[in-house]
């Protein structure tokens, strides 16, 4: 009976310890195999002169893509820049829009799931094709959006979407703000619904008003899913460039290039694989810094990370 | 007072709804107006919001020379497949995540965090050596592996959080009534977790089911082609054929516009207060 | 227990993953004896995967010592689907593809010199001597590809819109172009007379600031005796201006900045503009979406002296792949281009998809002479007020460049934060260090 015992202890601690290794390993391996080890080939590409089209002078040396990147590049600096509004400003509006959205579609009404069904669907669609939708849509001469206003006396002269930077960069962020609305109102539907609404009954009973309840019990309530989400979009949508290219392929003048679309140009355009994967390496540590730093000021998980 | 309360309700629910659902539907609508034109209608002035001429050719042509069942049954098959992948090893090392203290978490975490920051574009040609290496080119599992290591870290995160917001007690009562762990888990946690579950899932599944950069590198066999990458075919040299590409999108959309109707449902829901109370 | 349990499922779930990898990834090779020749077509769409498909099946049917198997890409996919395969070493054994990317495959030494099988072609007379020329000029003397079809670079006209207007003459100087775009430009109604193109505009930017000038001393080459690029010249700079004002004025529409061929073909067709710069083979593209017989096509424009100038002939190519080592046996691949060049095919794929044949003995055919459209190729082919502008595109990073840094800079000129000198300075110096680079390796 007490040998038992110990060994059931003993098999709790070992229990414990790994368990949670096992768990995680398919997931590691997968990873390491598919992710961490292409990410490092590109490392080393990063740190070589590796031009397709000069197929003799591959060689080692050393950090000069990343050198050249960063005192000489000036489309790098524009696109950083562009990146930084695109995903600011993208991010912001999908994180406001989609948690009105989710907070309207977690109350009950009438014809809720048609409804749902049909504000969630714009994610669907493959940024490709918002991209071609958006450009049939606001083209300056033959483009919906122009008409339909002109015919509504809203405006008395076609709005020209293309033929500035500013312009150019609102009209991606207008059709990537469509796109991404859903991906936050699903995720924070499912966060809201997990809030027990016993709750809320307790909070009405107190005497707190909408208002109150939704920024003293919802917002805490969801505020890792909050700030996961807010995180991994960023992280996307800066990542993100199909949409974009379709759209204005990356100009006028380069105002709507990115840094994931100038490694692309970089990378099938130019074929300068070295200087491409420097840019790559210099976008994810520039990502790492600014995600780090989120999650210390959002303080992600509280006690459990470490 | 009920009337009082009738007029928030418009004003607090029923306008921003509507507002939301138009803004979601005219591209739509633009959309499949646009397919339901002839080629010569969809630029013609002026512009007609409803076609003058209705023409269903741009759908039959999709399914009589181009092919697009075939890319269907082939873009079902990478979502279906990795959306389970996603969902079970997701479910597991969540767990993991959330219930244990370990040597080296944080470092898992970061790791998780970092493959989600590179630029997918560079990672082409070593990802396409790994496929080549395991003869997966061409093959749809190149597409399920790429789209599961893509999806993976965000879901286990997602499933993190879920678990986190779920009282541990919940699964050590269920332990101390004799259930294993996994037992434990999967009978009381899983019908809790249901509404997250699903988000995970239907997370993963749009965004394999709109896979597009790694198939272009990975898949160069027509019959293995998924919806995106034959839709390619409307873009050609000199011509873009806007109908015929807008009626391969509404197409695309079908499938999960089901999902989101079928899902819907479980997205929210009192489930959790019951058990918790429980 | 519990723990065997757990690794048994995690087990699971890695090895039903592997098993199902395992079996997608079965080839078949039942080719038997027959060598197995592949090819890949780089633009493709419907009409024209159907038509590859019943040529291949009818040269399979032709002869047993080959298999030849055929994949058609999107024009989109092409250049990355084989870009890949170059670095992975999985090419097909013979590819298709525009005049300007073949020195970029050359570089990476893809592809295979034809000139000695071009030789002993028994069609090869028939081909137009142009084209010939071109692809020599290309190959630094060799050549890489078996041409097929060229573009001839024309303008489209809207005559309904003409006549509506009371335009009662089509445009056939810059001069008459440009009083015409400054009149029916009209930004309020939203109406123009002329589709501007912002996104890769060197085609219609280069023909319009050679026409200006005369050439400005141009003598088929755009590097004088010293190997300088001459395109910097004050005459230039002055006749880009003039282009770059269309702009300023506000006689074409504002987006047209970023327009690319889609966005100009749209405004086209939608007829918000009536006049278009663009070559033979857009022509499918404006009769999908205006319509058949709504636009009309008409020669370049032409300086006071009568004389226009516009891209050489860049025809499209079928080339050999380099899978196999420069002097292995390439005859069956190189017997798929001969019958994909030869008049038999030509004449089906030309008359499928449009494009303008360079094969002659098709010139002779019916379905050739009642083509209302090719007739206006033939007499720019034969006119001798048509200067030809051969484009470097020897230089492999050329047709990068006119993407990417000459769509920027043009770009920047017509918004008015570059000057036509600096553009044109910047394009100089790029071309003329390409040019000693590419004079350095020969």
């Amino acid at each position: 009976m007490k040998a038992k015992g110990r060994a059931r202890r003993n098999k709790l601690y070992y229990k414990r310890v790994v368990t949670p290794y096992l768990l995680l390993l398919p997931v590691l391996v997968f990873v390491t195999f598919f992710m961490l080890r292409p990410m490092v080939n590109v490392f080393i590409m990063s740190m070589q002169n590796y031009k397709i089209l000069e197929p003799g002078n591959k060689s080692f040396i050393g950090l000069s893509n990343y050198i050249k990147i960063l005192t000489q590049d000036e489309v790098f600096i524009k696109a950083i820049r562009n990146s930084i509004l695109w995903v600011a400003v993208s991010v912001v509006l999908q994180t406001i829009l989609g948690f009105w959205l989710a907070y309207l579609l977690n109350q009950k009404f009438k014809l809720r799931g048609i409804a749902r069904a049909l504000v969630l669907s714009p994610w669907a669609v493959a940024g490709v094709m918002v991209g071609i939708i958006w450009n049939l849509m606001l083209g300056e001469t033959y483009g919906v959006v122009n008409d339909l206003l002109l015919r509504l006396g809203i405006i008395d002269q076609n709005i020209s979407w293309f033929s500035s930077g500013n312009m150019a960069m609102a009209a991606v962020i207008i059709a990537n703000v469509w796109r991404g609305i859903p991906f936050f109102a699903i995720s924070y539907l499912s966060a809201l619904s997990s809030i027990p609404e016993d709750i809320y009954e307790s909070a009405k009973i107190d005497g707190a008003n909408r208002i109150v309840t939704l920024f003293k019990i919802t917002i805490p309530m969801i505020k890792d899913t909050f700030v996961l989400t807010t995180l991994l979009r960023s992280i996307w949508t800066f990542n993100a460039m199909d949409l974009i290219y379709s759209l204005t392929y990356g100009g006028p003048n380069n105002s709507t290039m990115t840094i994931p679309l100038y490694i692309m140009t970089k990378f099938k355009g130019e074929m300068d694989y070295g200087y491409a994967s420097a840019l790559a390496g210099i976008a994810t540590i520039l990502m790492m810094i600014v995600a780090f730093a989120y999650i210390k000021i959002g303080k992600l998980g509280k006690e459990e990370m470490y | 007072m009920k009337g009082k309360q009738g007029i928030k309700k418009v004003i607090f629910l029923y306008l921003p709804v509507i507002a939301f659902i138009i803004i979601t539907l005219a591209p739509f609508y633009w959309m499949i107006v646009t397919s339901l034109k002839h080629s010569t209608e969809v630029f013609s002035r002026p512009l007609t919001y409803w076609p003058k001429e209705f023409t269903f050719e741009n759908y039959s042509k999709l399914f009589s020379g181009f092919g697009f069942g075939r890319y269907f049954l082939n873009s079902f098959f990478v979502s279906i497949t990795t959306t389970l992948i996603v969902i079970v090893l997701s479910l597991i090392s969540g767990y993991a995540m959330s219930r244990y203290k370990f040597r080296g978490k944080g470092f898992v975490y970061l790791l998780l965090l970092c493959t989600q920051m590179f630029p997918a574009v560079v990672l082409m040609i070593p990802l396409f050596e790994t496929m080549n290496s395991l003869r997966l080119i061409n093959s749809l599992w190149s597409l399920v592996i790429t789209c599961s290591c893509t999806n993976l870290p965000f879901c286990l995160f997602m499933m993190m959080g879920y678990y986190n917001s779920i009282p541990r007690s919940l699964e050590e009562a269920a332990q101390v009534d004799g259930c294993s762990l996994l037992k434990a888990v999967f009978k009381v946690l899983m019908p809790t977790m249901l509404p997250s579950i699903i988000a995970t899932g239907s997370y993963a599944f749009i965004n394999s089911w709109n896979v597009f950069i790694y198939a272009t590198a990975f898949i160069t066999k027509k019959e293995k082609y998924p919806i995106p990458l034959a839709l390619n075919i409307f873009q050609g040299e000199f011509n873009t054929d806007y109908a015929g590409l807008a009626a391969g999108c509404v197409v695309a959309l079908i499938p999960v516009l089901i999902l989101f109707a079928m899902i819907q449902k479980n997205l929210s829901g009192g489930a959790t207060s019951g058990a918790v109370k429980g | 227990m519990k723990k065997r349990r757990l690794v048994a499922l995690s087990m699971a779930v890695i090895m039903s993953v592997s098993t199902l990898m395992g079996c997608g990834s079965k080839d078949s090779s039942t080719s038997g004896k027959k060598q197995v020749v592949e090819f890949w077509y780089h633009a493709a769409d419907e009409k024209s995967n159907k038509a590859y498909e019943e040529l291949i099946t009818k040269l399979n049917a032709s002869q047993d010592e080959y298999e030849y198997r055929y994949t058609g890409f999107a024009s989109k996919d092409f250049p990355d689907k084989f870009q890949m395969a170059i670095a992975t070493k999985t090419m097909p054994d013979v590819i298709s593809t525009g005049f300007g990317n073949v020195m970029t495959y050359v570089a990476q030494d893809a592809l295979v010199d034809l000139t000695s099988y071009y030789e002993k072609w028994d069609q090869k007379s028939d081909i137009l001597p142009q084209t010939f020329d071109s692809l020599k000029a290309l190959g630094g003397g060799k050549i890489y590809g078996m041409p097929f079809n060229y573009d001839q670079q024309i303008c489209y006209y809207n005559p309904a819109l003409f006549e509506a207007n009371g335009i009662t003459e089509v445009p056939t100087t810059q001069a008459k172009f440009l009083e015409l775009t400054e009149q029916f430009g009209n930004r309020e109604k939203g109406t123009y007379f002329y589709s501007l193109r912002g996104v890769k505009p060197s085609d219609n930017l280069f023909a319009w600031i050679f026409t200006y000038t005369d050439g400005a001393g141009y003598k088929g080459s755009f590097f004088d005796e010293n190997n300088q690029c001459i395109i910097n010249k004050p005459e230039f700079v002055e006749a880009l201006d003039v282009y770059a004002s269309i702009y300023k004025n506000k006689w074409v529409s504002g987006d047209s900045v970023n327009n690319d061929f889609n966005e100009m073909n749209a405004e086209f067709s939608a007829g918000t503009s009536m006049f278009v710069m663009h070559n033979s083979s857009g022509r499918r593209s404006i009769s999908t979406t205006l319509g058949e017989g709504n636009f009309k096509q008409t020669k370049p424009l032409a300086n006071e002296e009568g004389r226009y100038y516009a891209p050489s002939m860049q025809p499209q190519v079928y080339c050999v792949t380099n899978n196999k080592g420069a002097d292995a046996n390439y005859d069956g691949a190189v017997k798929l281009c001969q019958y994909l060049a030869g008049k038999e095919a030509v004449s089906e794929l030309c008359q499928v998809l449009g494009r303008t044949p360079v094969n002659t003995a098709c010139y002779e055919a019916d379905w050739y002479k009642q083509n209302a459209y090719y007739p206006l190729y033939g007499e720019i082919m034969n006119d001798p007020n048509y200067v030809q502008i051969q484009n470097p595109y020897w230089l492999m990073t050329y047709a990068n460049f006119i993407k990417s840094d000459m769509t920027t800079d043009f770009q920047a000129l017509l918004l008015g934060e570059k000057s036509a000198q600096q553009v044109l300075d910047k394009w100089a110096q790029f071309l003329t260090e390409e040019q000693a680079k590419y004079l350095q390796d020969k």
